[in-house]
C-alpha cells in the first residue's frame, strides 16, 4: 500500500502540491484528473522521486520512500515505473536497447555499459514488446516510430522493471483516439493481469470513468475530489475544471489539444 | 469487490514463456554466443595491443612481472616511510609546529609518489582503456556486431602503445616527473612577484601582450575582411581566384605564430610589433576561412531581393549579405581576441614582445613564486577579456553563441 | 509624370514622421558614436605600447621578401631532381620528426579528450546537482586551458627531462581545459526528456550518461575531437622550440642560424601535412555528423 501524508511541493513561493493525503491500495487503477497546472505530474514525480518534496511523507510498505537515497532510491525508482507524455524515450537508441534500460538496476553498471545484456534479459524485454505487439520494431530507432509506437514502446521499458506500482503521466495526451485506447487497455491489463498498481494522470473525464476503479480531483495542488467514477457529479467536476455553470463538461475538457498546450511542466 | 492481487512479476514463469520467445525471434539470440567475425576482430585487436606492447616498449612477461615487483616494493617501502614520517608529525605536533608541518608534508608527498601513484596508474590505465571501448562502442548501431568496434579500438590503443614506447614514456619517468612537479608546486607558493622594479616590468609586459592580442586580432581581421569574400563562392564566382585564396589561406594559418614571430623578428626586429605582425600573418589565414564560410552559408534570399529592384552585384553584397554575416563575423573577432591573448603570451618566449619572455626567464631561472604570479595574472587577465567580450557580445548581436 | 506616381507626404506629417525617427535611432547613434571613439583610442594606445613602427615595417619589408627569396631553394629545369635532393638532403630525419610530432599530437588528443571527456559530464549544469562539484571541475578546466601548453611545456620539459614526453602531456592538459569546455556545453544542450526516463527507471549517473546522454552527444563529441586533433599537429610542431619534441626544434635552428633553404624545406613540409590533416579531419567530420543526419 502507497502512503502519503501531508505532501507538499513549492517551486518558489508557489505551492504545486499542496498538503496531499492519499492511501492507495495495492492493486488498484487510480486516476488523478483536474486541470492543467494543478500539480498531477508534480505529485507523480514526487513518488518516483524524480522532484523532492518540501514537505510530507511517502510511505510504501515498510519503506520510507522519502526518506530514500543512492542505491535504495534507485531501487524504489526501479519499484515504481513511470510513463511520461512525452514517452522520454533515448530517441538514438533502438526500441529493443530502450525496453533493456528498464532493467539497469538489475544488472550491474560495469556490463550493461557495454551493452552485454544476458538472453535472458533479452528474451524478457522482447517478450514486453511482443505482447504490445511491437516485437518486429525492434531494430528500429526509437525517433523513428510514431507516437504511439513509442508509448507502447515505454511502457514495454516500464513493464521490464517489473514494477510494484506503475506511474503513468498523461499518457495518452500526445495520441489519436486508436493508440489512446490500445495504451489504456495495455494500463489496464497490466493491472488486472499482474495486480500492479497503477496510478494515472488524465485529462479525460470520459476516459477516467471507463477505466479507474477511483478518481483522485486535483485543483491548485490540493485533492478536492476522492472516490468512484459515478460519484463525481457534473457539479464536482465543473469545479475541478473551473468552468461556468452550465459548460457542458466532456466538451470543454478537450484531451489533446490543451495537453500540447501544458507542455512546459509537463 | 474483489481481494486485492499481490503484484506479480510479468516474468515469473507463469507469465513468461521464454522458450517461446527465442522460438519466435531466432535472430537475437545467436547460438552459443559464437559470432566469427567479432572472436576474428577480437583477436587482431587483442594481437596488436600485445604485439605492439613487445615490440615497442619490451614488454615482456618476466619485465611485466619485475615491475609489478619493482610497484609492489615501492609501495611497501612507501607506507613504511610515510607511516615514519606521519608518526614523526604526530610526535613534534605537541612542541614544535613547523617541524611538525614539514613532517607532514613529506609523509604526504611520500605517500602521494610512492603508494598512490603506482596504485593511481594500475588503476587509471585499464579504466582509460575501458572508457574508450565504451566510447567507440557507443558508435556501433545496436544489434550490429562488434567486430568494427574491436578493431577500431585496437588500432587506436596500439598506436596510442606505440606513440607510448617510441616516445620515450615510462612509469618510472612518470613518477619521477610528477614527484618533480610537486616539488615545484609546494616552491610556487605563495605566488610573488619579486622586487617592485621586476613588477612594473611585468605590468608592462602584460600592457604589450594585450596590445599585441588587440591590434593583431583588428588588423587581421580588417584585411581578411575583402579577401574573405573572394573565397566565397556566392560572392565572387571566380573558381581559379578562390582555389587561389583559400589556399594562401591554409598556408598562413598552417605556419603557427610562433613562426611568424621568429620570421617577423628578421624583419622588424625583436619587440612587440613582431608580435603584432605574427598575430596578423596566422589570424589572416583563419579570419579568412571563418568569414568566407559565414559567407557561403547566409541566406540568399536577401540577394535576391536586392537584385530584383535592379541592384548591383555590388549592391546585392552590401544590402544583402553584409548585415547577415555582420553579426557573426563580430562574435568570431571578440572570440579570436580571447583566444588571442593567449597566444600572445607565448610569442614573448622568442622575443616579440609581451609577457612570454619574463614567464620563460623565470621558469629556466627556477624562481617558481614568479612563475605562479605570473601565470595567475595572465589568469585573470584572460578571465576579464572573456566576461568584457562576452559582454560586448551580449551587448551588439544580442545572446548568440560564437560560431 | 513620374514625380506623380510617387506618394507626397504632407510636411507636417512628414517632420513629425522624420523627427520620432531620428529620436529613435539617436541613442544608437550615439552609443555607435562613442564606441568608435572608444576604438580609436585603444588603437593608438595599443599602437602605442606595441612599439608599432609602419615607417619602419615598410623601410624594412624589402628584408621581408628578401627573406622570402633567401629561403626559397635554386632549382633548375635540366636539373631540378638534383636540385631537391639537395634542398631535401635531410629528409630522412625531418621525416622522423614529422612523425614524431603527429605521435605527440594523436597520443596528446587522445589522453587529453578522455580526461575531457570524464570532466564534462561532471561540469554540466544540467547533469551534476552538487554546485561544488561543478565548480572544482569548470575551474580546473579553465585552468587548464588558459595557461598556454608551450608554458606547460616549459614547465614538464624541467620536471621530465627533454623529450616528446613533457610535449605530449602539456598538449594532453590543454586539450582536457579546451575540449572539456566544448563538450560540456554540448551536454548543455541536450535534451533532458531521455535523462529523465533512465532516471526513473532507477539508473545511476554512469548509466545514464551512457545511454541518455552519450547517443546524444558523441557525434559532437568527434567532431571538436578530429577539430582539436588539427590544432594539436600546429601546437605539437612547435613544442621542439622549448625542448618538448618534434620538429619545431629543427625549424628553430634553421631559421636561428639562417640555415635558409632549411627552413623553406620543413615549413613546406609542415604546412603540406597540417593542410593534409586538416582535409582529412573535414571529411571524417562530415562522414561522422553526416551519418548521424541520415540514420
Ligand atoms: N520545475 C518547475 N519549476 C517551477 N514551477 C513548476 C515546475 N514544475 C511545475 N511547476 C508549477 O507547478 C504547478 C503544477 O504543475 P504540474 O504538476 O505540471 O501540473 P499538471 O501536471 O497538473 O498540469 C504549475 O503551476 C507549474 O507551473
Ligand atoms: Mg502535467
Amino acid at each position: 500500500m502507497l502512503v502519503i501524508e501531508g505532501l507538499t511541493r513549492r517551486f518558489g513561493t508557489k505551492a504545486a502540491v499542496d498538503d496531499v493525503s492519499l492511501e492507495i491500495p495495492a492493486g488498484s487503477f487510480v486516476g488523478v484528473i483536474g486541470r492543467s497546472g494543478a500539480g498531477k505530474s508534480t505529485l507523480l514525480r514526487l513518488i518516483n522521486r524524480l522532484n523532492d518534496p518540501t514537505a510530507g511523507r511517502i510511505r510504501f510498505g515498510d519503506r520510507d520512500v522519502t526518506a530514500l537515497g543512492g542505491a535504495a532510491l534507485r531501487a524504489w525508482r526501479a519499484d515504481c515505473a513511470m510513463i511520461f507524455q512525452q514517452f522520454n524515450l533515448v530517441g538514438r537508441l533502438d526500441v529493443l536497447t530502450n525496453v533493456l534500460l528498464g532493467r539497469l538496476n538489475k544488472v550491474s553498471t560495469g556490463t550493461s555499459v557495454l551493452r552485454l545484456w544476458s538472453a535472458d534479459d533479452r528474451a524478457i524485454a522482447l517478450s514486453a514488446l511482443d505482447s504490445f505487439d511491437m516485437g518486429s520494431f525492434a531494430h528500429q530507432r526509437a525517433e523513428s516510430l510514431s507516437g504511439g509506437q513509442q508509448q507502447r514502446v515505454a511502457i514495454a521499458r516500464a513493464l521490464v522493471q517489473e514494477p510494484k506500482i506503475l506511474l503513468a503521466d498523461e499518457p495518452i495526451a500526445s495520441l489519436d483516439p486508436r493508440n489512446t485506447k490500445l495504451v489504456m487497455d495495455a494500463l489496464q491489463r497490466i493491472n488486472k493481469e499482474f495486480g500492479i498498481t497503477v496510478l494515472c494522470n488524465l485529462h479525460s473525464l470520459d476516459l477516467a470513468r471507463a477505466y479507474c476503479d477511483r478518481l483522485v480531483g486535483m485543483a491548485a495542488g490540493k485533492v478536492v475530489f476522492d472516490g468512484r467514477g459515478f460519484d463525481l457529479t457534473d457539479d464536482v467536476a465543473r469545479r475541478l475544471y473551473g468552468l461556468e455553470a452550465g459548460d457542458v463538461v466532456d466538451e470543454t475538457v478537450p484531451t489533446a489539444p490543451v495537453a500540447a498546450r501544458e507542455k512546459a511542466f509537463a | 469487490m474483489t481481494a486485492p492481487v499481490l503484484p506479480q512479476s510479468p516474468f515469473s514463469d507463469r507469465h513468461f514463456d521464454r522458450a517461446a520467445i527465442m522460438a519466435r525471434y531466432p535472430g537475437e539470440f545467436p547460438a552459443a554466443g559464437f559470432a566469427p567475425a567479432t572472436a576474428l576482430a577480437a583477436l587482431v585487436a587483442i594481437g596488436g595491443i600485445v604485439a605492439s606492447l613487445v615490440i615497442v616498449a619490451g614488454v615482456t612477461p618476466g619485465a611485466f612481472g619485475l615491475a609489478v615487483i619493482a610497484a609492489g616494493q615501492s609501495i611497501v617501502g612507501g607506507l613504511g616511510e610515510a607511516g615514519q614520517a606521519l608518526a614523526a608529525a604526530a610526535a613534534l605536533f605537541a612542541g614544535d609546529l613547523s617541524a611538525a608541518g614539514g613532517a607532514l608534508a613529506s609523509g604526504l608527498g611520500t605517500l602521494i609518489t610512492r603508494v598512490a601513484a603506482p596504485l593511481g596508474f594500475a588503476a587509471v590505465v585499464p579504466f582509460m582503456l575501458y572508457v574508450l571501448f565504451v566510447v567507440v562502442d557507443a558508435f556501433r548501431a545496436s544489434g550490429s556486431s562488434r567486430a568494427l568496434t574491436l578493431l577500431i579500438f585496437g588500432v587506436l590503443v596500439s598506436l596510442l602503445i606505440v606513440g607510448l614506447g617510441v616516445m620515450g614514456f615510462s612509469i618510472a619517468r612518470i613518477a619521477a616527473g610528477m614527484s618533480q612537479l610537486g616539488v615545484f608546486a609546494k616552491l610556487m607558493l605563495p605566488p610573488d612577484w619579486g622586487s617592485s622594479g621586476k613588477l612594473a616590468l611585468y605590468l608592462h609586459a602584460l600592457g604589450e601582450t594585450l596590445a599585441i592580442a588587440f591590434l593583431g586580432t583588428l588588423i587581421a581581421a580588417t584585411l581578411a575582411f575583402p579577401f574573405g569574400f573572394l573565397a566565397a563562392r556566392n560572392a565572387v564566382p571566380v573558381w581559379l581566384l578562390r582555389f587561389v585564396t583559400r589556399r594562401t589561406f591554409d598556408t598562413l594559418r598552417g605556419v603557427d605564430t610562433l613562426i611568424w614571430a621568429l620570421i617577423w623578428i628578421n624583419v622588424v626586429g625583436l619587440g612587440p610589433f613582431a608580435g603584432v605582425l605574427a598575430i596578423v600573418s596566422s589570424d589572416f589565414g583563419a579570419f579568412g576561412k571563418l568569414f568566407s564560410e559565414a559567407i557561403e552559408t547566409a541566406d540568399r534570399k536577401p540577394v535576391e531581393g536586392v537584385l530584383s529592384t535592379g541592384g548591383s552585384r555590388l549592391h546585392a553584397v552590401r544590402f544583402g549579405i553584409l548585415p547577415q554575416i555582420l553579426p557573426v563575423i563580430l562574435s568570431q573577432v571578440l572570440y579570436y581576441f580571447e583566444s588571442n591573448t593567449r597566444s600572445a603570451t607565448i610569442i614573448g618566449i622568442v622575443g616579440a614582445g609581451g609577457i612570454g619572455l619574463h614567464l620563460s626567464e623565470s621558469i629556466r631561472t627556477l624562481e617558481w613564486q614568479q612563475v605562479s604570479f605570473l601565470v595567475l595574472m595572465v589568469l585573470v587577465t584572460v578571465a576579464v577579456i572573456d566576461t568584457l567580450s562576452q559582454r560586448l557580445r551580449f551587448a551588439i548581436i544580442g545572446e548568440r553563441r560564437a560560431v | 509624370m513620374r514625380a506623380d506616381t510617387l506618394p507626397r507626404l504632407d510636411p507636417t506629417v512628414r517632420d513629425r514622421l522624420e523627427r520620432g525617427y531620428l529620436y529613435a535611432t539617436a541613442a544608437r547613434r550615439r552609443r555607435m558614436l562613442v564606441g568608435f571613439g572608444l576604438l580609436v583610442v585603444s588603437i593608438l594606445l595599443a599602437g602605442w605600447i606595441a612599439e608599432v613602427q609602419p615607417a619602419k615595417f615598410f623601410a624594412n619589408f624589402g628584408s621581408f621578401t628578401k627573406y622570402i627569396h633567401d629561403i626559397l631553394p635554386v632549382l633548375h629545369l635540366d636539373a631540378a631532381d638534383t636540385g631537391i635532393a639537395e634542398w631535401y638532403w635531410g629528409w630522412k630525419r625531418w621525416l622522423r620528426l614529422l612523425g614524431e610530432t603527429l605521435l605527440i599530437a594523436y597520443v596528446g588528443t587522445l589522453v587529453g579528450a578522455l580526461g575531457a571527456f570524464l570532466l564534462s559530464f561532471l561540469a554540466a549544469g544540467n547533469l551534476v546537482r552538487s554546485p561544488g562539484l561543478r565548480f572544482a571541475a569548470r575551474r580546473f578546466l579553465e585552468f587548464c586551458r588558459t595557461v598556454p601548453e608551450i608554458v606547460f611545456a616549459l614547465i614538464f620539459v624541467v620536471a621530465f627531462g627533454l623529450g616528446p614526453v613533457p610535449g605530449v602531456l602539456a598538449i594532453a592538459i590543454h586539450t582536457m581545459g579546451a575540449l572539456g569546455k566544448l563538450f560540456s556545453e554540448v551536454v548543455e544542450n541536450i535534451d533532458m526528456k531521455p535523462v529523465e526516463g533512465l532516471v526513473s527507471t532507477g539508473a545511476g549517473f554512469v548509466e545514464t550518461v551512457r545511454f541518455a546522454v552519450l547517443p546524444q552527444v558523441m557525434t559532437n563529441y568527434a567532431s571538436y575531437m578530429l577539430l582539436r586533433f588539427e590544432v594539436n599537429v600546429r601546437g605539437a610542431a612547435i613544442m621542439g622550440y622549448v625542448g618538448a619534441g618534434g620538429i619545431g626544434q629543427d625549424l628553430l635552428e634553421a631559421i636561428r642560424k639562417f640555415y635558409y633553404t632549411d627552413v623553406s624545406a620543413i615549413l613546406l613540409m609542415i604546412i603540406i601535412t597540417v593542410v593534409a590533416i586538416d582535409m582529412l579531419t573535414e571529411t571524417l567530420r562530415h562522414r561522422v555528423l553526416g551519418a548521424e543526419g541520415a540514420r
